[in-house]
């Protein structure tokens, strides 16, 4: 897995709507076709890759052994919010340097 | 932030007119950018951004005295003084993987809130 991957696995909106739902409980597959109004397929692709991702994992339903639901795996959205932090602190730097260089060439006498 | 953090927004004010805001975003990039690592693929050693400025056009490093590009995506949106968004990929990425930036300025007061959202 890597946070690039990570990103990328989100990018898609099918992908953020499971990544929703499954944060309330985990769902079969089945279920979350129908909630997000996609076809199975389909959404066995999309699962596919957030599994692949390391963003969900296959575990048994509690209220049915033989079921399989999918959940989300914890550790990959703590170092999302790792890379997303410092993709902010990436883009503040690269702000405040265009700041410095606008006022610098471009600032109204006072 | 959404449920699920997946953008990232920065903002700042620039006591500069849009239009000038825009121009030095825009056409001086590589004068802003920041050196080094970090920030460009050349690393320590002399890179030159360049942004080609119309829809279409693409963001790149060019690096290695000119003999080596770091293509970082093209331009998607291209709307003097307000907007502009293009592509970003990471020299990191797999092939077809790409994220966004968006950024607007704004005139307020007497400059310009530059606000620029990273989306994955």
């Amino acid at each position: 897995m890597t946070l690039d991957g990570t990103f990328s696995a989100l990018a898609d909106p099918t992908r953020r709507g499971v990544i929703d739902l499954l944060r309330r409980q985990p769902r079969r597959a089945g279920d979350l076709a129908d909630e997000l109004g996609m076809s199975r397929p389909a959404m066995s692709r999309h699962l596919k890759v957030l599994r692949q991702t390391g963003l969900i994992e296959p575990a048994s339903d509690e209220a049915d052994m033989r079921a399989r639901v999918y959940r989300l795996k914890p550790e990959p959205f703590s170092a999302l919010r790792d890379w997303l932090d410092e993709v902010e602190l990436f883009w503040s730097g690269q702000l405040a340097s265009f700041k410095a260089h606008a006022e610098r060439t471009r600032k109204r006498s006072p | 932030m959404t449920a699920v953090a997946d953008q990232v927004a920065v903002t700042v004010f620039v006591d500069v007119a849009p239009s000038d805001a825009f121009e030095v975003f825009t056409a001086e990039i590589d004068q802003w950018w920041r050196r080094g690592p970090r920030y460009r693929v050349a690393g320590t050693q002399p890179g030159v951004l360049h942004l080609e400025p119309r829809l279409g056009g693409r963001l790149f490093e060019e690096y290695r005295e000119g003999t080596a590009v770091h293509e970082v995506g093209t331009i998607t949106a291209w709307e003097p003084p307000v907007h502009l968004a293009f592509e970003w990929r990471s020299i990191t990425f797999v092939p077809g993987e790409t994220t966004s930036v968006d950024v607007r300025f704004t005139a307020s007061g007497s400059g310009t809130r530059v606000t620029l959202v990273h989306r994955g």
